[in-house]
């Protein structure tokens, strides 16, 4: 079971890491809009070249 | 391509009514994308915009990203957002550009030395009608800071619910010893985050409920989270006995994301779209010896002459200064027809001037005008909104108390028995029989009826108006605009058919009019599409106008008024015969009649309250089938709101100004659509539709809420009383708390998604 003594705070570690990194994400605006980056993505400008 | 079939935008595949593009940006997207716009001369509409005074009134302060904020009108598609966000390329000042679709929004950079006038210009030549939004009005940035702590607590709940359950499952799996002891330890810690940082919120709504004595679903919440955490904390100690931290930490999980949906789509009722703002974003012309300066409307100070252009309203009580004007007063009294006023005469903040200029001095700020008053009255109120007790929290009410005393008898007559497993079995009992069907259940509900209602084009500010309106009994109609188109139509005329050259012949003299009866006139012989010109034509103000058609002389006047009570006439001269009569009325909707009558058949009493004159009020009642008793006219704005709290289980619908204070006062206030920000304000239901019948669509969803909401309680208390049994005979454990609560809530998202599918 020593093993685990290990995985434990790796784990929680991983996890406390992904929760920060959410709410670094939230309190940088992230989630404000939710809509329009679904309209943003559609347009590229290198994809539409005149023929 | 074929006209007639449906087409699809060649640039955005949107289909589209027989058009090569949907919309104008697609075509520019299309064709000319790198192309500037010829920078416009100092002559630039928006001009003002570029005055000192202007620039620091929109301007967001505390922004980094943007400094000001445009309302975009017509922002529909994605190559919109693209387009709007090319803005840097089209002038470059601009330095950047980020839209916001949602609120239709473009939030702009523009460098110091850049215009705001060019800036809008290159708006307006995009194709969209920009509008600036002050700080004030920034609702995305009313709401953000508030969302995005609410979105934290959930992302800190889940992290510490999921890893809680991963913990737990060894345990339950029959883990004994050291490693189930750390494990339980580990849920501990876990557990803290979630008491001292997600759960906050319920704090403070359970601190409420005992400061104001009004019970609520937080208190009941509460209660069971701090006696969960407490009974698995001493169970911890004591190295024996269940642990609740899993179910517990779920179920602040899964209230907080029921209640973040609700709030989302609460949030959408006030946005810039909707509004049909009174006067806050205009412009208004100053004249100081002799010059023109153009200076934003919260700037005009008593004794500034103003000339008020046509269509503007006026920004607060002034004096008239020209000889005569033309006023619509509809949307600030109600009065269906436009007034004359004359010379030194007193005019209102919130009417229409519908002349092409006018001279007014102002008299008072605007905060002691009448309107003012009126808006300084419903900040007052605000605050005194009778409290509604939602079914919830009166279950919740009578849940707490009901499982409480349960397990305090319970507690007492066993503690003679065993006192550890009274204890132990009573806390169980309260941790368990946590209305998580009131607390997760109702939120959720709300939600999803709140979106089903937005897609009816019905907008609420609360959902508790959804339980609200099904208790009404007397429904509260105001007269113009919303039993009435709000505008004039021909209702009849002498001689009754008029010859084509006749026609044409006043259309000529109305055509650059900008009164409702040459609204009226152009509506009705719109198919008489030939239009010779006039010439020396001359706007009488307030009297009517004449002019040389077709070699002979015409002249349009206006009937007096007091002849006439419920219609509007005009007369028209030939050469100085009289050749013609018309009369206008503001007519009804065409589905009012029906909407009374539907109302009526189950038994709801009609009134009709107007600020309009008397007669006018009984005609249009008499026609929808209100009966006269219930009819009252030339009403002012308190005079609604005291005859409407003369009854209970009110509903008002109204659209003016002075509607707001009877929106407000009602149990179910509704602003109907073209209603003024005003009313829209107080009113907690908005119908983007036109017409009363999103009325009726309102209230079938309301009750299949109400049928929904009634499922969703049977489900939690039939779990509550099985459960509640199970724990005080000691059978549920720990792990059965575990199964039983997710499926509980299971149950619970199932039936919600299952009503309104």
């Amino acid at each position: 079971m020593n093993i685990l003594t290990l995985m434990i705070p790796m784990a929680l570690l991983l996890g406390i890491g992904f929760v920060s990194a959410f709410l670094w994400a939230t309190s940088k605006g992230q989630f404000d809009d939710l809509e329009t980056p679904a309209h943003r993505i559609l347009n590229d400008d290198n994809e539409r070249k005149h023929s | 391509m074929n006209p007639g079939t449906a087409t699809n935008c060649s640039y955005c595949g949107i289909p589209t009514q027989g058009d090569f593009y949907c919309c104008r940006a697609c075509e520019i997207l299309a064709t000319q994308v790198k192309e500037m716009p010829v920078l416009a001369v100092a002559k630039n509409p928006f001009s003002y915009l570029d005055q000192k005074e202007f620039r620091d009134l929109y301007r967001h302060k505390n922004q980094d990203e943007f400094d000001f904020l445009f309302f975009a009108e017509g922002l529909h598609c994605s190559s919109c957002v693209h387009l709007l966000e090319k803005l840097p390329q089209f002038y470059e000042p601009i330095e950047k550009a980020r839209v916001n679709f949602g609120q239709s929004t473009v939030a702009v950079k523009v460098s110091d030395n850049g215009s705001l006038a060019q800036t809008a210009h290159v708006i307006q030549e995009l194709g969209y009608k920009p509008t600036l939004l002050s700080p004030h009005d920034n609702i995305v940035e009313k709401y953000k800071n508030e969302n995005r702590s609410h979105l934290k607590r959930i992302a800190v709940a889940g992290f510490c619910a999921g890893n809680t359950m991963l913990f737990v499952i060894p345990v339950y799996a029959g883990l004994a010893g050291t490693w189930a002891q750390v494990f339980n330890f580990l849920s501990f810690l876990l557990f803290l985050p979630i008491l001292f940082y997600s759960a906050i919120p319920f704090y403070k709504g359970a601190w409420n409920s005992l400061k104001y004595q009004v019970i609520n679903v937080d208190l009941p919440i509460t209660v069971a989270m701090l006696s969960g955490f407490a009974l698995s904390t001493v169970n911890l100690v004591k190295q024996d006995g269940a642990i609740y931290y899993d179910s517990t930490a779920s179920f602040i999980f899964f209230i907080l994301s029921a209640r973040y949906l609700l709030k989302r789509v609460q949030q959408n009722y006030l946005s810039p779209t909707r509004v049909q703002s009174f006067f806050k974003t205009e412009k208004y012309i100053l004249v100081e010896n002799g010059e023109e300066k153009s200076i934003p409307w919260s700037h005009a100070k008593p004794g500034d002459l103003l000339k008020i252009q046509r269509h503007q309203t006026l920004p607060t009580d002034s004096v008239l200064e020209s000889s005569r004007a033309n006023l619509d007063m509809s949307l600030f009294n109600g009065e269906s027809l436009p007034k004359i006023f004359s010379e030194g005469m007193s005019l209102f903040a919130g009417t229409k001037v519908l002349d092409e200029s006018v001279l007014v001095r102002v008299k008072v700020p605007f905060t002691e005008s009448k309107l003012g008053v009126l808006l300084k009255q419903l900040d007052q109120n605000a605050l005194q909104k009778s409290h509604f007790i939602t079914l919830s929290d009166k279950l919740a009410q009578k849940l707490i108390v009901a499982v409480f005393s349960i397990a305090l008898v319970f507690f007492f007559l066993y503690m003679n028995v065993n006192p550890t497993e009274a204890f132990n079995r009573s806390l169980a009992l309260i941790v368990l029989a946590c209305p998580c069907a009131l607390a997760f259940g109702s939120p959720l509900t709300f939600g999803l009826a709140l979106k089903k209602a937005q897609k009816l084009g019905i907008l609420l500010k609360d959902a508790t108006s959804l339980e609200r309106i099904l208790k009404i009994r007397n429904v509260f109609f105001d007269k113009t605009g919303t039993l009435t188109e709000g505008n004039l139509q021909i209702s009849h005329s002498e001689p009754a058919e008029f010859p084509e050259n006749l026609k044409r012949a006043i259309l000529s003299l109305e055509a650059f009019s900008y009164h409702p009866v040459a609204f009226a006139l152009r509506k009705a012989w719109a198919h008489t599409l030939e239009i010779s010109t006039a010439s020396n034509v001359q706007e009488v103000l307030g009297r009517g106008v004449q002019g040389d058609v077709e070699g002979c002389h015409y002249e349009i006047r206006h009937l007096a008024e007091s002849t006439h009570e419920v219609e509007t006439g005009i007369e028209v001269l030939k050469d100085g015969v009289s050749v013609a009569r018309l009369y206008f009325v503001d007519a009804l909707r065409a589905d009012s009649r029906s909407a009374v009558q539907n109302l009526q058949r189950q038994n709801i009493r009609c009134f009709l309250l107007s600020g309009d004159k008397k007669a006018r009020a009984l005609q249009a009642a008499e026609a929808c089938g209100i009966p006269a008793e219930n009819t009252y006219g030339e009403l002012f704005p308190e005079d609604k709101k005291a005859l409407l709290e003369k009854h209970t289980d009110t509903c008002m619908i109204g659209d003016g100004a002075n509607d707001s204070l009877s929106l407000q006062a009602a149990d179910v206030g509704i602003a109907v659509k073209g209603s003024v920000d005003l009313s829209l304000q107080s009113a907690d239901v908005y119908f983007m539709r036109g017409g009363l019948s999103p009325l009726f669509d309102l209230l079938n969803l309301a009750k299949q809420t109400r049928h929904v909401l009634v499922r969703n309680l049977t489900i939690s208390l039939v779990y509550n009383t099985l459960g509640g049994t199970l724990a005080l005979m000691g059978f549920i454990n720990p792990m059965m708390a575990a199964i039983l609560m997710p499926l509980s809530s299971l149950a619970i998202i199932l039936s919600s998604l299952w009503g309104f599918r």
